[in-house]
């Protein structure tokens, strides 16, 4: 046997690197010189400055790429519910019918819409401080304004139905208070009373002018919106020609005075009335007028011209609380009597 | 024992880097190019380099390190078969030879190291950064292929 091993090393040895390679690779070798390298710093300073510059230039871009809108601040949205300059059409609207005497005794004034009703024996919690909003948006029961006063009794169910119109003008109120931002301004208001009325506006102004048509049909005594232009010069006017509720809580008895106390200078002046015996003078301002007595009883006497016809007088009693309407020489008057007999208030009455 | 020169060093151990290198590359151009970068690297790191057997060592794996990097080299198909090249007196002398050349580059390299270089099991695990076992089969499958392709009854010992 033939070893592979010996014919495999004869054959490499038969392999030989030529003289001439071998010198040149021995010159190669001594005349190597290492190559000059650079610094590293000298070699990466291009990508190291490309480095710096990107980086900083995401830093100086991301805030206003990541930067969202600013807000466009508070929206100010404004939900108008009194206007004072608009009196004419409050005032327009605001005296509601007297019912008929001879039918209904106890007739209520209502209107018949959803419209802003007053009761004083609610609006005594109102502030007193005016509130100017300054107008963004009106809302349909916010430009004009409209209510009814009525002469209400707590069993007639008119009252029932007021009182709920009551309660949705207020939830009304309370919604367009949430929903948007106002910006609001308080001025003290001259007129407490008037701060009461101005929380109950906010009818529309179809509601208004219903209403008011309404109210024609149901009393003679309805104010028309030409009347009232006329006849209405400052909010204190305004605040006269409105008719009072009969509430036989005592609160509502301040409330009446707080309201009518600020009667403002109309074409008329005071009404010169005369008390009844057992009764004196103590209050006596333009558009309204108060009878005291020793006893305690009290009779509350507001009128306004109203330019009807004259109209025989109308009674209601509650518990303890008598009230008058009737109209004289254009003069509309509204007696009501707390603690006082019948005949007590007829006598005032006939003695306008 | 003495120790040579960085050029008797070279003149020692030319013709070993340069038939591994021709054994590695199967072309004589490429085999000069090898021989002449591995003997460069050397003379830059003669100075680390002490024993002979460590300068022998470090000269084999720099040789088949530096093979491999021709290998990947695109021009490296464009070769002329070493067979044109190279010729022998004998022809069992060519027959074994061009059977070593046929076989794959791994196999190769184990039976040149071997049969050629007389180096041991641990030496070529220890030159190729290998394990013995992988050396030992390598050999075997080695000297199986020329088994089947040298008739005519070689002792593989």
């Amino acid at each position: 046997m033939t070893l592979f091993r010996n014919y495999y090393h004869k054959a490499n040895d038969d392999i030989k690197a030529d003289e001439e390679f071998k010198n040149r690779v021995i010159d190669s070798v001594h005349n190597y010189k290492t190559p000059k390298r650079k610094p590293v710093y000298k070699r990466y300073a291009v990508n190291a400055a490309a480095a710096v510059i990107l980086v900083s230039a995401a830093a100086v871009c991301l805030p206003f790429l990541n930067n969202d809108e600013p807000d466009s601040g508070i929206i100010e949205t404004v939900n108008e519910t009194c206007v004072p300059e608009s009196t004419p059409d409050i005032i327009a609207n605001t005296a509601t019918p007297q019912s008929v005497p001879q039918s209904t005794p106890n007739a209520v004034q209502s209107n018949d819409n959803e419209t802003a009703t007053s009761d004083i024996k609610d609006n005594t919690d109102y502030n007193n401080s005016q509130q100017k909003i300054i107008p963004e948006e009106k809302k349909e029961n916010t430009s004009t304004h409209s209510y009814n006063y009525y002469s209400s009794s707590e069993n007639n169910s008119s009252v029932k139905a007021e009182d709920e119109n009551l309660s949705v003008m207020e939830e009304n109120e309370e919604k367009a208070v949430d929903n948007k931002n106002e910006v609001i301004e308080q001025t003290p208001l001259p007129m407490k009373a008037f701060a009461q009325f101005s929380n109950v506006l906010g009818s529309s102004e179809n509601k208004a002018e219903s209403s008011m048509e309404n109210n024609a049909e149901n009393s003679n005594t309805a104010l028309t919106a030409k009347v009232a232009e006329e006849s209405v010069k400052s909010e204190s006017d305004y605040m006269a020609k409105a008719d009072i509720s009969c509430d036989a809580s005592t609160d509502s008895k301040m409330s009446e005075e707080q309201m009518y106390s600020a009667a403002g200078g109309s074409a008329e002046s005071s009404v010169d009335i005369s008390p009844p015996d057992g009764y004196y003078t103590s209050s006596n301002t333009e558009g309204a007028v108060t009878f005291s007595s020793d006893s305690g009883s009290e009779i509350y006497i507001d009128y306004y011209y109203s330019g009807e016809d004259d109209t025989e007088p109308s009674y209601y009693e509650n518990e303890g609380c008598i009230s008058a309407q009737v109209t004289k020489n254009g003069t509309s008057y509204s007696v009501t009597a707390y603690g006082a007999d019948t005949e007590i208030v007829e006598e005032v009455v006939s003695n306008l | 024992m003495e120790e040579l020169s960085p050029d008797e060093i070279i003149h020692k151990y030319f013709n070993t880097v340069y038939r591994l290198a021709l054994s590695q590359t199967c072309n004589v151009s490429y085999a000069e190019d090898v021989t002449q970068d591995v003997f460069l690297k050397y003379w830059q790191k003669k100075d680390t380099l002490k024993s002979d057997e460590h300068i022998k060592a470090w000269l084999i794996r720099v040789t088949i390190n530096q093979s491999k990097s021709v290998f990947m080299s695109s021009w490296f198909k464009k070769t002329v078969p070493l067979s044109e090249e190279i010729t022998f007196d004998s022809e069992e002398k060519s027959d074994v030879y061009f059977a070593v050349q046929e076989l794959p580059l791994k196999y190769r390299t184990v039976v040149h190291l071997f049969y050629y270089e007389d180096m041991g099991i641990k030496e070529i695990s220890a030159c190729l950064n290998i394990k013995e076992s992988t050396v030992k089969s390598q050999l075997h499958r080695g000297r199986k292929m020329l088994k089947t392709v040298l008739k005519g009854g070689y002792d593989f010992v």
